[in-house]
Parts: structure tokens; C-alpha cells; sequence
């Protein structure tokens, strides 16, 4: 059995024909169960509500929200630990939503629950709760100078919590900035790793806060994994290349979900005081960058205080994006370029409320 | 500073007041015959006479003539207070300050030319070992003291020996530019601004200083400057947020810093770094055809440092343009020019993630070192841009050192 396969020998013309009709009787015989299980297909297409996240919206809707182009198979999705890196496409939209009601998250809703309206047009969705899929996480902590001391033991100290709170298949990366960034640990499954790098990290020098979620924006979700970016800052940005108005665009294109904690002058009131558009300085306007990038992508700002309630904030982060509901569909009747507007409504739960992206560029 | 003494100390220094009068009458009885036994010349005599005709001014002036400056000091520190008092003038008095100030001037002038850079040097040093130790606050005070001594370096130059001056000048221009320098590092806009001014009156056409000012306004139209200003100047709300204010500020402050930069090309065409940062003004100021065309002029001659951070705005030129493509030879550009350089990798990376090629871009992230390189010689130069020229201080605190112990 080990042997070399036998040399192929050509058949005979009448052995050939027979074949031939063999195989015709087959596609006959097999031709009207075919249709009606096209039909079935169909059928349950146009109803639209669904859990199952391969009917209705066709086959580039992948399992666990991995961003795909069309003609992608589920076939080749199906091992999660071997999947590609594709291409960024708004072929299919993914929401990360978490659901509050009384502060509380809503953990069992199904598709029929959702409705999500893309430019003001209803679409097809599939919806899957995040549980304990995997997930990516992507630290991005701020090592400048103003956090030396107290204040960086515990960062670090919160950061080890995080990790911790991680399970075996989550993936997470460690990315300190200051004046210059330092991809400390890429995206891994090795905590002893991270745990290592987050020992050696001092704080010295000035905030790039913008260079740094960018940064890390393009180091995320080129796995189709659901990614949640944790940004950690003190103060304002003082250093980056990038405007904010970049990483804003950067971020609409993005799927990644990204909370931030902070403390002292970071923990700003949200805008307000210039209305937008009014001035030229607002696109420049770092001071309240996290305040805009969180809301852009879904994500939520957590006050760390002075650095006493830095570890259960960071734990608090990640259970939350564990509570969110991973919602896909294909655009419809939505093909323009530019910014669409999405909305998640509630069908029930009326005094619940949803926190989810609140549009995307294409 | 109030200093207390002790009732002990007090009493000494009235006993020390009434020496004065002992010496005087002791002078005024026994001038002849000691000066005769000591060779003491005319001048002195002059004084004794003129004392006692009760012409005070004449007195002083004559004391101000004695020949050895030990003497000189002497006479008018014992016999001043008692003068003064007989001339009975605030006139007089205030001259005979002076003329006590000229003496000492005089006397120090000579070892000032040394010990006054001297101690600038050493608190130079202080203040940037401290600045690296993390003792901000120390160094900002050794940089302060730094600024009281270059002060009084002014004050002495004129008091020198004519050809000790301009080694002295160039001294003392050296470290008020290091001065300067550090100030910038510490994002000190204020103090450099109160020192500006005088520093180009002291060194007209001086394209240093004239490039620090342009620093100095292109700084202050940075929002997180802007925003600082206008919750000082405007404490009350108006209709519109500041918003006008804040447009006219920026404004107003990009003109004056694209005036300084021209200013300074006009007096060193060759200043690399001074064409550098009026193409980002234009830049700012939407004026994207100047800006290309003054970045240009930037060819191979000029540090490497100045070309990556040409070939940076040049690419972020061709962004607002909507030019993607060349934007993004523009960072790759940028980036062999200077491989460290990370802010052209993440704009690189950035632009990559948006056209969709996320593996590319995921790439040149991943390829940032895993500890952050310090903010030395190597660092990206676009870490130091807004520091202004915070990347010479080290160079020019060296040659510095070198030049006085020569």
C-alpha cells in the first residue's frame, strides 16, 4: 500500500460511452431534488430573519465575522486557526453591537430582535453573539513621561489583569507609545510573552496617541478575528504625524472595536464647546481624539481615575466586547461610495439601548 | 528673598560703618606724611584737598583717578558712604553709586570674560544632566539662572579689552542660542518669546534667532497653544465658541512665522531646516503649490535629516491633494532616507489599511522595534520637529566647552 499508484491505462471507447451515460442518469435522477433545495435556499433568503449566518445573505458571509470578498468559501473559512488574510471589503458589513438595558447587557437576542437600516434602507442580517469565540485584543498603552512612577506600575499592574482575563485563544498585542512607538509583543497566544514585555516597559517622553491607534489599526483584523483595541492615555497628543481627522477616517473603514481608558487631562469633557465645522483648528483638534474615536467605532471611554481603578477598567473592557453581538450583512440598496449611516434598532426591549458603530466609509 | 541676621551680625556691621569715619580722619590728618612714606601720588592728595575745600563731587572724582584699583576700591568703599553724607545730595549720591559701580566693573570686567561663560557652562551642564535625569524642575531652574548670567555677560562687554569682544560676543551668542534651545525642548514658548526681542536687537540679522521665532509663532498656532490662549484671552463665552478668534489667532500667527522663516533665508540661503519648516507653513496654510515649490529647493546637499522630513510634507502635500499614489512614493521615500524613521511607516501603513491592502500595512507595522528607540541623534527627525532645534543642543554644548577651554 505504500507502493508507487499504477500507471493510468486508456480505456476503451465503449467503456467511455457507458460512463457517460452513467453520469447523465445521475445529473437526471438528482436534477429535481437540486431545485427544490435551491428553492428551499430561496425561500428562506427572502424571509430575512435567520440565525443561521450562511442562508439568507449567501456564502461570503463567513463564521466568525471574518471580512471577506465575494467568491470566498465557507470551506476555506472553516478552520478558524488557519485562516487567510483577505482583503478589506464592504461586500459584507460587520457590527459589533452591545446591547444595555439599566446598564446592564442584554445577552439573548437573536437576529429577529435587530433591525439595521444602512443609509435609512433596512438590510439582511446574521447576528451571533461573541461568547467565547476568539477574539484579538490590542493594547495600546501610553509610556510617556508624565506617566512615570505610581501611575506606570499600575498600567502595567492593569495590563497583567487584562491578559489574565484572556482565554486560551484569544490573541493579544502589546504596543507602548510615547514619542516613538514599540511594538512590544505582536499579536500572539503566548501571555508569558506579553507578561515579559509589559515588565520591561518605562515611561519617558511625549504623547503620540493618534500614531499610535492608527498604528495599531493597521496591525488589527487581518485575520477576520473580532478585534478590540484598548488605548490607554494621561494627557493630549503632543507628537503624532497623523492628524486626528486621518485617524478618524482610518477608523470609520475599520471594524476594530476601540476602547479607551484614561486619566488626568485625557479625561476631558466630550466636545462641545466648538461646534464642528465652525472652525479650521477642528480637524486638528487632538484634545478630545479619544472621545471621537471611541464613538466612531462603537467603543466606549472608561474613566481609570487617578490609576486605582485601572485594572478593573481594563478587565471591565474586555468582558464587555465579550457581551457584544457580532451582526453581518451585505449592503443593499446602499452601493454609494462615501459614508453610510447605520442604525441598530431594538424590535423589543424598548428601553434598551445599543452601542454600535455608528456608520462606516467605502 | 528676605535675609535675617542676628542682632550679633547688626552690631558688626555698624561697627563696620563707623570704620569709615576713623579712616577718613585718619587720612585727612596724616595724608602728607604718609604720603610721603608710601609714594602715594598726587591724586590722593587731590581727594584730601578737595575733601576738605567740601567739593564732595571733586573728592570723588579724584578718588575715582587713584592709581591702583586695590586703592581705588578701597577709598571709595571706606571714604563713599562718608562723602555722600557730607555732600548731602541725592544727586551726588547716585553719582558716587555710579562711579563705585564703574570702578567695580572695572576691577571684575576681566575676570568676569572668563568666569561669567564659565558658570553659564556649568549650568548649562546642570541643566540638561537634570532634564535627562528627569528632574525637569531643577533644570528649568539652572536654565533660568543660565539667562541672569548671559544678562550681565551683556552688560560687561562693553567693559572689556576691545579685542577680547567679539570672541566674548560669539561666547555669549552660543548660549543664549543653547538657551534658547533648551527652552524649546521644554516647549518653553513664553520665556523664549520674553528673550526674543532683545536677542535680535543684540544680534541683528542673526538667522538663528530669527529662525527661533518663526518657531516660536508656528508653535503657538497649534491647537493645544490656541486652545490654552483663548481660555486665557477670552474668559467669557461668546456666540461662537472662539471659534473666529481662533481662526484669526492661527492666522495671524502662521503669516508671522512664514515672515520669520523668509527672513531667515534671506540672511542664509542654505538653511536647510528654515526652507523645511516654511514649506509645512505654507503647508498649513493651504498653500500647496508654494509649499511644493519651496520644499523643492531641498536637493541632495542638504542633511539627510532635512530631506526626509521634505520628502514627509511633500507626501502629506500629495494627501490633501488627492494624490494617493504619490503620496505613498513620497513616504517610501522618505523612508529609505531615514530607515528609522517611524512616522513615514505609519503614515505608509495608514494609507495602505485604507486602500484595502491590510496585510501590507499590518506588515510595516510589525516591523517596529520592540523598545522604543531613544530621542537621540538617530531618532526619527519628525520627533524632534516640534521641539525645534532641541536636536542641537547636544553638539553645541560640546563645542562650546571645547571653545572656552582653549
Amino acid at each position: 500500500m505504500t507502493g508507487e499508484a499504477p500507471p493510468r491505462q486508456a480505456l476503451p471507447r465503449t467503456a467511455i460511452a457507458s460512463r457517460r451515460i452513467g453520469l447523465v442518469r445521475r445529473v437526471v435522477w438528482f436534477a429535481p431534488f437540486a431545485i427544490v433545495v435551491v428553492g428551499v435556499g430561496l425561500i428562506a433568503a427572502s424571509a430575512g430573519a435567520t440565525d443561521n449566518r450562511f442562508a439568507g445573505a449567501g456564502n461570503h458571509l463567513r463564521p466568525f465575522g471574518a471580512t471577506v470578498s465575494q467568491g470566498a468559501t465557507p470551506e476555506a473559512l472553516a478552520t478558524q486557526d488557519q485562516r487567510p488574510s483577505f482583503r478589506t471589503s464592504v461586500d459584507v458589513v460587520r457590527l459589533d453591537a452591545l446591547v444595555l438595558d439599566g446598564g446592564r447587557p442584554v445577552t439573548d437576542l437573536t437576529a429577529r430582535d435587530f433591525e439595521v437600516l444602512d443609509n435609512g434602507v433596512p438590510q439582511r442580517i446574521a447576528v451571533e453573539r461573541l461568547g467565547d469565540s476568539p477574539i484579538d485584543v490590542v493594547l495600546a498603552l501610553d509610556t510617556s513621561g508624565s506617566v512615570a512612577g505610581r501611575l506606570l506600575e499600575r498600567l502595567t499592574a492593569a495590563a497583567g489583569a487584562l491578559v489574565d482575563a484572556l482565554s486560551d485563544r484569544d490573541r493579544v498585542a502589546l504596543l507602548t507609545f510615547s514619542h516613538s512607538l514599540a511594538l512590544r509583543a505582536p499579536l500572539t497566544e503566548d501571555r508569558a510573552r506579553v507578561r515579559l514585555a509589559l515588565a520591561g516597559v518605562r515611561a519617558a517622553g511625549a504623547t503620540s496617541v493618534v500614531d499610535a491607534l492608527s498604528a495599531a489599526l493597521s496591525l488589527s483584523g487581518t485575520n477576520g478575528r473580532p478585534t478590540l483595541l484598548l488605548v490607554f492615555s494621561d494627557g493630549v497628543d503632543t507628537a503624532s504625524w497623523l492628524t486626528p481627522a486621518q485617524l478618524l477616517d482610518q477608523a470609520r473603514r475599520s471594524e476594530v472595536v476601540i476602547d479607551g481608558v484614561v486619566v488626568g487631562s485625557a479625561s476631558l469633557p466630550p466636545p462641545g464647546r466648538i461646534p464642528p465645522g465652525q472652525s479650521t483648528m477642528e480637524p486638528d483638534d487632538s484634545e478630545r481624539i479619544l472621545h471621537r474615536v471611541t464613538a466612531a467605532t462603537g467603543g466606549q471611554l472608561l474613566d481609570g481615575s487617578r490609576g486605582e481603578r485601572l485594572s478593573s477598567a481594563f478587565v471591565e473592557a474586555v468582558r464587555s466586547f465579550r457581551q457584544r453581538y457580532e451582526i453581518t450583512y451585505s449592503p443593499a440598496g446602499a452601493p454609494t461610495p462615501g459614508w453610510h449611516a447605520i442604525e441598530v434598532r431594538l424590535k423589543r426591549h424598548r428601553g434598551a439601548t445599543v452601542r454600535a458603530r455608528p456608520g462606516y466609509l467605502r | 528673598v528676605v535675609s535675617i541676621e542676628s542682632p550679633r551680625r547688626t552690631q558688626n556691621a555698624d561697627a563696620r560703618h563707623a570704620t569709615p569715619s576713623v579712616v577718613a580722619l585718619f587720612a585727612l590728618l596724616f595724608a602728607p606724611a604718609l604720603a610721603a612714606a608710601q609714594g602715594v601720588t598726587s591724586p590722593y592728595l587731590e581727594l584730601v584737598w578737595r575733601y576738605r575745600a567740601g567739593d564732595t563731587v571733586g573728592a570723588l572724582t579724584a578718588a575715582a583717578a587713584l592709581p591702583t584699583e586695590g586703592l581705588r576700591a578701597r577709598v571709595l568703599r571706606d571714604l563713599g558712604p562718608y562723602l555722600c553724607e557730607k555732600a548731602g545730595g541725592v544727586r551726588d549720591c547716585d553719582q558716587l553709586r555710579r562711579r563705585q559701580l564703574g570702578v567695580y566693573r572695572q576691577r571684575v570686567a576681566p575676570l568676569l570674560k572668563v568666569a561669567l561663560p564659565a558658570a553659564v557652562l556649568l549650568h548649562l551642564h546642570a541643566s540638561t544632566s537634570l532634564d535627562l535625569s528627569g528632574a525637569r524642575d531643577a533644570g528649568r531652574a539652572h536654565r533660568n539662572l543660565v539667562r541672569v548670567l548671559l544678562d550681565r555677560m551683556g552688560e560687561i562687554e562693553g567693559d572689556l579689552d576691545p579685542a577680547d569682544v567679539p570672541r566674548f560676543h560669539e561666547q555669549r551668542r552660543r548660549a543664549h542660542l543653547l538657551i534658547v534651545w533648551l527652552l524649546q525642548s521644554d516647549l518653553a514658548v513664553d520665556a523664549i518669546d520674553e528673550d526674543l526681542p532683545g536677542l535680535r536687537r543684540a544680534f541683528p540679522d542673526d538667522a538663528d534667532f530669527l529662525l527661533a521665532s518663526g518657531w516660536v509663532d508656528e508653535t503657538r498656532a497649534r491647537p493645544m497653544f490656541l486652545r490654552n490662549r483663548l481660555s486665557l484671552s477670552q474668559p467669557t463665552a461668546t456666540v461662537d465658541g472662539g471659534a473666529r478668534w481662533l481662526d484669526r489667532e492661527r492666522t495671524f500667527r502662521l503669516t508671522r512665522a512664514a515672515t520669520f522663516y523668509r527672513q531667515t533665508l534671506a540672511v542664509r540661503p542654505s538653511y536647510a531646516e528654515a526652507r523645511v519648516r516654511l514649506g509645512r507653513v505654507l503647508f498649513l496654510q493651504n498653500r500647496l503649490d508654494a509649499a511644493r515649490s519651496v520644499l523643492a529647493e531641498i536637493d541632495a546637499s542638504a542633511e539627510p535629516r532635512f530631506r526626509y522630513l521634505a520628502a514627509m510634507f511633500g507626501a502629506a502635500i500629495d494627501e490633501r491633494a488627492q494624490r494617493a499614489p504619490a503620496a505613498k512614493r513620497g513616504y517610501e521615500a522618505a523612508m529609505r532616507l531615514w530607515p528609522a524613521g517611524q512616522a513615514a511607516r505609519i503614515a505608509l501603513g495608514r494609507l495602505l489599511a485604507r486602500d484595502g491592502d491590510r496585510a501590507s500595512a499590518a506588515a510595516l507595522i510589525a516591523a517596529l522595534p520592540i523598545e522604543p528607540p531613544p530621542l537621540d541623534a538617530a531618532a526619527d527627525p519628525w520627533a524632534w520637529y516640534y521641539l525645534g532645534q532641541a536636536w542641537r543642543i547636544e553638539p553645541s554644548f560640546l563645542a562650546l566647552r571645547a571653545d572656552l577651554r582653549k
